[in-house]
């Protein structure tokens, strides 16, 4: 075994659950949104050495597997409905706070996908804005007007809820 | 004050997605662990190397092709022999005299 697999080893077991709940963005089911990381895991192995930032590519890899899956059987606008309605419990939730994680679950479901991608790459991914408008080819600063847009969306969504309970 | 949109990122940090499945975590393993394919840069040379091999042959093939058609034997132009004995020449010089003689008396 190589250090350099290893090393990725390392890397996804400390990064794979953000990178599947990346996939899971643009999949309608569980079990897609896994073989889309198996397919941009594959795609990004055979051609690790070229890119600059090779977790920025594996991003980049991962969210063009997870499209070419969802592509052929439904348009967009489907998918992301299907991914906000569908399995909606991507997260780990402790009992106590079961509910309000179920609401920002559901927030985060219905922002645009473009939003949502960045969220969970900044969040979870831990990626920079640079490596986030490099995964997904725009500049850093349309990366973080999407996250900063993205958080303000969600908090007036749940300040809404507060209100209306 | 903490804004709402820290509060909200924070909370969003606080959440944990559900870990890998131990079946994606071993496909991902196998991807990691399969032999490295063959590099494409030997083929590469070797493609490399037989192209600029054509092309030379085909440069010195031209080339000579060219300096043997250059170095090629000419017939030389047939001579105009004017002054070739003929038949009767001798009589014509003769009548030829006989006038420039009767001329100069």
């Amino acid at each position: 075994m190589t250090d350099e697999a290893e090393r990725w080893r390392q890397w996804l077991r400390r990064h794979g659950a953000a990178l599947l709940l990346f996939a899971r963005q643009w999949c309608a089911t569980s079990a897609e949104a896994e073989d889309a990381v198996q397919d941009g895991f594959a795609r990004f192995w055979s051609k690790r050495g070229r890119p600059r930032d090779q977790t920025a590519y594996l991003y980049a890899c991962v969210r063009a597997a997870a499209m070419d899956l969802g592509r052929g059987r439904r348009r967009r606008e489907t998918r992301e409905r299907n991914s906000a309605r569908g399995e909606m419990l991507v997260f780990e939730q402790p009992l106590e706070k079961v509910e309000r994680q179920a609401r920002i679950e559901a927030v985060l479901a219905q922002l645009p996908g473009d939003q949502r991608e960045v969220v969970v790459m900044k969040i979870w991914g831990e990626l920079t804005f640079a490596q986030i408008g490099a995964a997904l080819g725009v500049s850093l600063n349309t990366a973080a007007s999407r996250y900063r847009l993205a958080l303000a969306r969600m908090a007036a969504e749940l300040a809404e809820e507060v209100a209306h309970d | 004050m903490i804004e709402p949109e820290d509060r909200i990122e924070a909370e969003l940090a606080r959440m944990r997605p559900h870990p890998m499945p131990a079946d994606l975590t071993e496909r991902l393993d196998a991807c990691l662990s399969a032999p490295e394919p063959a590099s494409p840069w030997p083929d590469r040379f070797l493609v490399s190397a037989m192209a600029a091999g054509a092309l030379a042959a085909c440069v010195i093939i031209g080339v000579l092709l060219t300096v043997a058609t250059d170095s090629a034997p000419v017939m030389a132009p047939t001579a105009q022999i004017t002054n070739v004995p003929r038949i009767g020449t001798p009589l014509q010089s003769l009548a030829q005299l006989d006038v420039n003689w009767a001329e100069a008396r």
